[in-house]
């Protein structure tokens, strides 16, 4: 009964984005692929903050050398689509591998103020290294090139197309979050986030699978930032600031940080939100800051973890319903 | 004499100036059911500390199986059999009975690390799990959320967690503290029915002297990090300077 609600929810959700990619307009595919792309970015981050505890401010320094890392293997290597984003990837995760080694030895605030140096360091290097990176300008001119696959190509260049590229990559991810949340590992994770004393006594590196939670999270938001490379056609070295690092946080705690859902939810709201309020207002921070606070404090456990609650009520099901959320 | 379990060779700890540990030489033998106990601050918990590894010693060597372990980190003790249980209940609150033991047994399959597949189709390890709880008696609550248990329940959990890492030299820190008569009789059987399995040898420190009579092989008695008794119970009750170290708390031996 359940396991068929879920599987018609996402045979709809499925069906929605696709019927989008054909007829929406220009502007809503815009949005709905930043949705999308914000989305990789926070679902993966909630690998490590809901999941594992561990809060990170230095994620958008992983997005950024995504997006780096994809825009200068497409500037100066090959511009195939798929080539730059695994060139993104290789140098996200070597960059979270670096940096994660250094910041799982430490918990709590330590960890987070470490996290904040280390991606203020990444944010400068970007900034400073103008012969490489563009410095404030960013690296312009990325190329949506045609996906080359041995017989026939696809092209990305169109916003409709190039759509229907990130939604195989944010199916791809949520599929692969889910499988590693609920895997034997992803149960590991939760453990740490519990008693991570306890983890050490059950006979497991417990450094080792904090700098792996890092790692995965760092990948994903290298992901990110390489389609959003593509998206917009240049980088930004505001994406490794640490106010960008922020985002994946507001977003998972508006949508439910131990849910699985909510940061997706999150991202939704997140972005369709501040295109709202942009449109009537210059100063949209303070009125989005004035929604936040209203979702933080009056949903506890995030948007998902309320609608699941109420949604438990009704129908008076088991525990189970919130674990799947 | 067959080669001991683990064997303390002149450990030496202080904190600052107190002293609690004291050129301490032990040897633990497989499948005898030792007690460690002490007037408060005697060192059991530091001692309980230094051997599975939260605490290094200043000086001296631990032997676990004629291996020394004395700088290993904690969990790679555990994975070699030395583990230990919390006398304050130290298990994960948020999950539930079943997954609580469930990571351990995860480690001792070599599961861990198994991120593509998922943990609902690890039927080896889930009768394992399901194994440990008949045992201790928590199989009817295994869906239960662990911080949804009761006080004694919790120290049921407490103990099969550290059961769960298949140990062979097990320190049980107060066991039975905060347990009511039914419970506390459930542990003990199950103590000695596991000790007889020879799979797991107990280290037990406790305060009820109850308990440590009527369980144990051997006692080992603490006084300011130095071991000033060491037999059975007969002879511990005969000790002089036990007598001593216990008369001014009236504990009647």
């Amino acid at each position: 009964m359940r396991k068929a609600f879920v599987i018609t929810l996402c045979i709809l959700s499925l069906a929605g984005l696709i019927l989008l990619g054909l007829y929406g307009t220009r502007f809503a595919l815009y949005l709905a692929t930043r949705i999308m792309i914000l989305s990789i970015f926070a679902m993966g981050y909630n690998i490590l903050f809901g999941k594992t505890g561990l809060l990170s401010f230095g994620h958008g320094a992983f997005y950024a050398v995504g997006a780096y890392g994809m825009a200068l293997f497409s500037l100066h290597i090959n511009p195939h689509p798929l080539a730059c984003i695994v060139a993104g990837l290789c140098l996200a995760f070597i960059f979270s591998l670096i940096i994660g080694f250094f910041c799982v030895r430490h918990t709590e605030i330590y960890f987070a103020m470490l996290t904040l140096a280390f991606g203020m360091m990444v944010f400068s290097l970007i900034w400073n290294l103008r012969d490489i990176t563009g410095g404030d300008d960013g690296l312009v001119g990325i190329s949506r090139a045609p996906i080359e696959l041995g017989l026939f190509s696809i092209p990305i260049a169109k916003a409709n197309q190039f759509y229907f590229l990130v939604v195989f990559f944010f199916v791809l991810s949520i599929a692969v979050i889910y499988v590693i949340n609920n895997s034997p590992f992803g149960l590991v994770l939760s453990g740490i986030r519990e008693n991570d004393r306890r983890i050490e006594f059950a006979g497991l590196p417990l450094r080792k699978f904090r700098l792996a939670a890092f790692v995965i999270s760092g990948v994903f938001a290298g992901l990110a930032g390489s389609l959003s490379a593509l998206l917009e056609s240049n980088t930004d070295p505001f994406s490794a600031h640490w106010s960008h690092s922020a985002e994946p946080i507001l977003v998972s705690l508006i949508g439910g940080i131990q849910t699985f859902t909510g940061p997706l939810i999150g991202s939704v709201i997140f972005v369709w939100l501040r295109e709202i309020i942009e449109r009537f207002t210059q100063n949209w921070m303070l009125w989005f800051g004035l929604i936040l606070l209203l979702i933080i404090m009056g949903f506890r456990g995030g948007v998902v973890g309320v609608l699941s609650r109420i949604h438990r009520i009704i129908l008076g099901s088991d525990t189970q319903s919130q674990r799947i959320a | 004499m067959t080669e001991p379990l683990m064997e303390v060779q002149h450990l030496y700890k202080a904190f600052g100036r107190v002293i609690t540990a004291e050129d301490i030489n032990l040897r633990f033998h497989r499948g005898v059911i030792t007690s460690i106990i002490g007037p408060n601050g005697a060192g059991k918990s530091t001692f309980i500390n230094m051997m599975t590894g939260s605490i290094p010693p200043d000086s001296g060597r631990i032997m676990f199986e004629g291996k020394d372990i004395t700088s290993l980190p904690i969990h790679k003790r555990v994975r070699l059999g030395v583990c230990r249980s919390f006398q304050v209940v130290d298990v994960f609150p948020e999950l539930t009975v079943f997954e609580n033991v469930e990571i351990p047994i995860l480690a001792a399959q070599r599961r861990a690390w198994k991120m593509f597949g998922l943990v609902t189709n690890e039927r080896s390890v889930h009768e394992e799990v399901m194994e440990i709880l008949t045992k201790v008696g928590l199989d009817a609550n295994a869906d239960l959320l662990a911080n949804a248990l009761s006080h004694g329940d919790q120290r049921l959990l407490e103990v099969a967690i550290a059961l769960a890492a298949r140990p062979k030299l097990l320190f049980l820190d107060e066991p039975t503290a905060g347990m009511n008569p039914i419970e506390r009789k459930r542990i003990l059987q199950g103590i000695r029915e596991l000790s007889q399995e020879k799979k797991t040898t107990f280290v037990i420190v406790e305060h009820d002297m109850d308990i440590v009579f009527a369980l144990s092989e051997r006692i080992i008695v603490l006084h300011h990090g130095e071991v000033i008794s060491d037999g059975t119970s007969e002879q511990t009750r005969t000790n002089d300077r036990v007598r001593e170290v216990y008369l001014g708390e009236e504990v009647d031996l």
